[in-house]
């Protein structure tokens, strides 16, 4: 019996994976990923009543962002190298599909899985921009980048 | 059985499932750094060497409600200077060392104690050290844990 209690809780990114070009695929220049937020949104439209009350509500799109910072690395899964440490700092083409594996599945809304999503999959993470890289004099690298995932665009293939 | 013990056993109960060169299991200890006073005649008997000792002297909470805490264990390494070379003390470091800085860490001392969970462990500092006449280098883990099985 246990004399310590404690709660079942979900911690770390360990496992989880951002691939945000096919260089970086295949290469296995993962970034390390320092932090995470999930953003889960709606387009809701409001209807009043002539007393200026809101009576109905109305969703016309569903999306998830996500933004990560993260430390652009060689040697996560490929060779432990500088040159794939710039690999893995590239930030991809603007609307590019990502993929994204190994993170918890946890649900969004429509999104069952809310994370995990290979950029050929469902529904895939894109690259809108707003990526950043950070350049310091005295510490490593760091970067950032902003993914969305719209429910009304099932596939990263561009249409041309 | 506190939270810190706990710590300390599932390390040490791990630790004596590995095989390294020149340090059996009985010299895996637990705790503060000595358990009799120097003045003791038992003082020389409390550490053979080389040895391990891991020691957890505090915790604090994760958060406020749930009972989880973050600890931040010392694993280290002693050896007798007098009859040791440190290129030798340093070999012993690394075999040990390396069993404990690997992703498989926390799910190991989870399993080697009942009523214990690790959520994670990542190395922290390190370094070495003079005591008495022995080298000492160690490194901290931090970790959250919890004194249940969580699966």
């Amino acid at each position: 019996m246990a004399t310590l209690l404690g709660k079942a809780q979900i911690t770390t990114i360990d496992g989880g994976t951002l691939y945000m070009t096919a260089a970086a695929q295949t290469a296995t220049a993962k970034p390390n990923l320092q932090s995470g937020s999930l953003t889960h949104t709606g387009d809701v439209k409001e209807t009043k009543n002539q007393s200026g009350q809101v009576t109905s509500l109305f969703n016309a799109e569903e999306f998830l962002s996500c933004d990560f910072e993260m430390v652009p690395e060689g040697g996560a899964g490929g060779a432990n190298t500088i040159a794939n440490a710039k690999v893995s700092a590239t930030l991809p083409a603007i609307l590019s599909a990502v993929t994204m594996s190994g993170f918890a599945v946890v649900g969004a809304g429509s999104f069952t899985d809310a994370l995990n999503v290979n950029s050929t999959g469902t529904n895939p993470w894109i690259y809108e921009g707003n990526g950043k890289i950070n350049l310091v004099s005295d510490d490593k690298w760091t970067m950032s980048v902003e993914l969305k995932r719209r429910i009304g665009i099932t596939s990263g293939t561009a249409v041309t | 059985m506190t939270i810190e013990q706990k710590v300390e056993s599932a390390i040490v109960t791990f630790l004596k499932t590995q095989t390294f060169t020149d340090i059996p299991a009985a010299q895996i200890y637990r705790g503060i750094e000595h358990d009799a006073a120097e003045s003791s005649e038992n003082y020389t008997q409390t550490r053979i060497l080389p040895c391990i000792v891991v020691s957890c002297p505090a915790s604090t909470a994760s958060d406020p409600t749930s009972g989880n805490r973050m600890v931040v264990p010392e694993i280290s390494v002693q050896s007798q200077a007098d009859d040791s070379t440190n290129a030798a003390h340093l070999t012993r470091c690394a075999q040990v060392f390396a069993v404990v800085a690997t992703t498989t860490f926390a799910a190991s001392i989870s399993a080697a104690l009942a009523d214990f969970y690790c959520f994670f462990a990542v190395p922290a500092d390190g370094g070495s050290r003079i005591e008495e006449r022995s080298w000492a280098s160690f490194v901290t883990m931090r970790m959250m844990v919890c004194g249940a099985d969580i699966s």
